[in-house]
Order: C-alpha cells, then structure tokens, then sequence
C-alpha cells in the first residue's frame, strides 16, 4: 500500500523500504494484540478499571507476560520455540521491554503465510516487516515468546 | 428602567473588584431591560458584573480549547506508536486533559464527535472525570461504539452535541 514513513523509520531504525511496508490507513479501532488475534474492530489491552479496552474474560487484566500468554492461548495459541515459517501453523510473537523474567508486554506482530510478519502500529497504520527482530529496539524492546497455533483455511 | 451596556464602560473595571456580588441575570446580549425596586447604581452593578462575566467566561472558553487542542496534538506526538493503555494514559498531555477536570468533559465529548467512525481514546479521560462508565462490558474495546455510548451519555446529561 505504500512506503513506510519517516515517524516510523525513526522509531524503528531496523526497518527498510526493501523488507517492510504499509498495509493498511492509520485507525484507532484496533491496536497490535487486536491484530495478532486476528480481529480489526476493537482494541485488546488489559486495563484493570475496564474504562476503554476489551480482554478475554477470565484472563487476569494485568500488563504481564502471563496475562498476554493466558489471552491468546483462549485463541488456541500455545507458547513455542521460534518464529521460524512452519507449513500450516501460524505464529505470533508478543514484544516487551524490561528485566528478564519480568518483562511487560508493549507488541504483538503475527505471521503471514508468506513467512512476513504483520503489525499494527499502536493508533497508527499496518505494516509488513519481512523480519520480527526489525521492530525491535527502544519502543517494543524484543520478542520475549513465541506461540503459535494450526492455520485455519 | 432600562440600561444601555457598553463594553468601553468604565463601571467594568470597578465590578471586577467585586467578585463577591451575586449574578441577578439570566440571559446575554449587549442591551438588557431589568425591572428593579433596587438603586439605580446597584442594578448596573450587578448587570455590568453579568456582562463583565459573559465576555470573561467567553475569552476564558476559548483558551480553555486552545489548550485542549494543543495537548490533543501533544498527545498524538507522545504516545507514537504505543498500543499500551497505560502508556497512553500516562503521557504528560493526557495526564493535563484529566486535569483541566469537569470543564473538559465537553471538550472531550466535542472531540470525539468530531473524530466520527474514528474515534480515539478518550474514555479513560471521561471515565476519570466523571466517575461514570456507560459502557456495557461487551462493547468495551469497540471505540465506535463506546463513542456512541459516551455521546448519548452527554446528551442525557445536558451537553450540547
């Protein structure tokens, strides 16, 4: 769909013009754990107050790796080795930033068949990135797991 | 008896040091028709205090949502490419709209019309504010129509959308 732009390019220096691009217009009605999932019309993060944003019910609304891993494993997903292409398994990987150990989720980027991955960027647009370490550094940290699921259709 | 108001009126700047007068008014415009048994000087007293205060509560509007919009603008810069709600809360600009408090609910309401099938994260701020939460459980997330949910609030309660 186009080039990505320069208030991209600064906040994720790893990115290129030959290996990722944008996918979609920029929208507020879903964000990256949304679009890991799967879905496109609602905004997925674990508020405790329940003021703004879905999360799977009996998920504990807490910004943990568990709570993330707990979240999408009601998709199906079970944590795995690497983000390596596999014929019929889809894969995502959930980013954060902090101490090892107790990491807190910030980004989720989901694999396409093709073995690119695609993120959406906060409020801001889709991208395709042919790499998930491309998106890693000081806004998302680094992937800090890997789950993935059988491919439907 | 009937009052000629007047902006130039140097009785302005002696109502000003009268902040404890209570507003017998009701209703703007730059001439007014009042029926009083008072004095005559108190009754300009208290219609020019009236005026004073119309034109001071519109200037005092109209930098209420300057500033609102610069720290809409401020907020988009600070939060980037952040899908976390607490990182988005947290930003120093969204922390500012919270604090500008309940004159802010129609500034936040006003925005998201504004933003139609689009709209962005201003429910925390609303539900911060207000202390209100009109969103069923089964619609939070969906932004159109949590929008929906917080403008119709709005009207119930008396804002002008």
């Amino acid at each position: 769909m186009g080039m990505i732009c320069e208030s991209i390019r600064i906040r994720f220096p790893n990115l290129t013009d030959t290996d990722a691009e944008v996918t979609s217009p920029a929208t507020n009605q879903y964000n990256c754990i949304a679009w890991a999932a799967g879905e496109d019309h609602r905004w997925w993060w674990p508020d405790r107050n329940r003021f703004t944003s879905y999360w799977p019910g009996g998920v504990e609304r807490t910004e943990t790796k568990a709570a993330f891993v707990q979240a999408f494993e009601t998709l199906g997903f079970v944590e795995c080795e690497n983000g390596d292409l596999a014929q019929g398994v889809e894969k995502i990987a959930l980013f954060g930033n902090g101490p090892v150990g107790s990491e807190r989720p910030t980004h989720a980027a989901r694999q396409l068949e093709s073995g690119n991955w695609t993120s959406k960027l906060g409020g801001l647009e889709d991208i395709t990135h042919s790499r998930v370490d491309d998106l890693c550094g000081s806004a998302y940290g680094h992937v800090i797991c890997f789950m993935s699921r059988i491919r439907s259709g | 008896m009937v009052f000629e108001l007047n902006s130039s009126n140097s009785t302005a700047t002696s109502v000003a040091q009268l902040g404890a007068l209570t507003l017998l008014a009701t209703s703007g415009g730059d001439r007014r028709e009042l029926h009083s048994t008072e004095k005559p000087h108190q009754v300009i007293v208290r219609c020019s205090l009236f005026y004073t205060s119309t034109v001071s509560q519109q200037r005092s509007d109209g930098e209420l949502r300057a500033k609102f919009q610069r720290l809409v603008e401020q907020w988009h810069d600070e939060r980037g490419v952040s899908s976390s709600l607490t990182e988005c809360v947290l930003c120093s600009a969204y922390q500012s709209i919270i604090g500008m408090g309940q004159p802010a609910v129609s500034l936040l309401l006003d925005q998201l019309k504004s933003e139609g099938d689009d709209p962005d994260q201003w429910f925390w701020a609303l539900c911060a504010i207000t202390g209100c939460q009109p969103v069923p459980e089964e619609d939070l997330g969906n932004f159109v129509k949590m929008s929906q949910h917080w403008l119709d609030w709005g009207r119930h309660n008396g804002y002008d959308l």
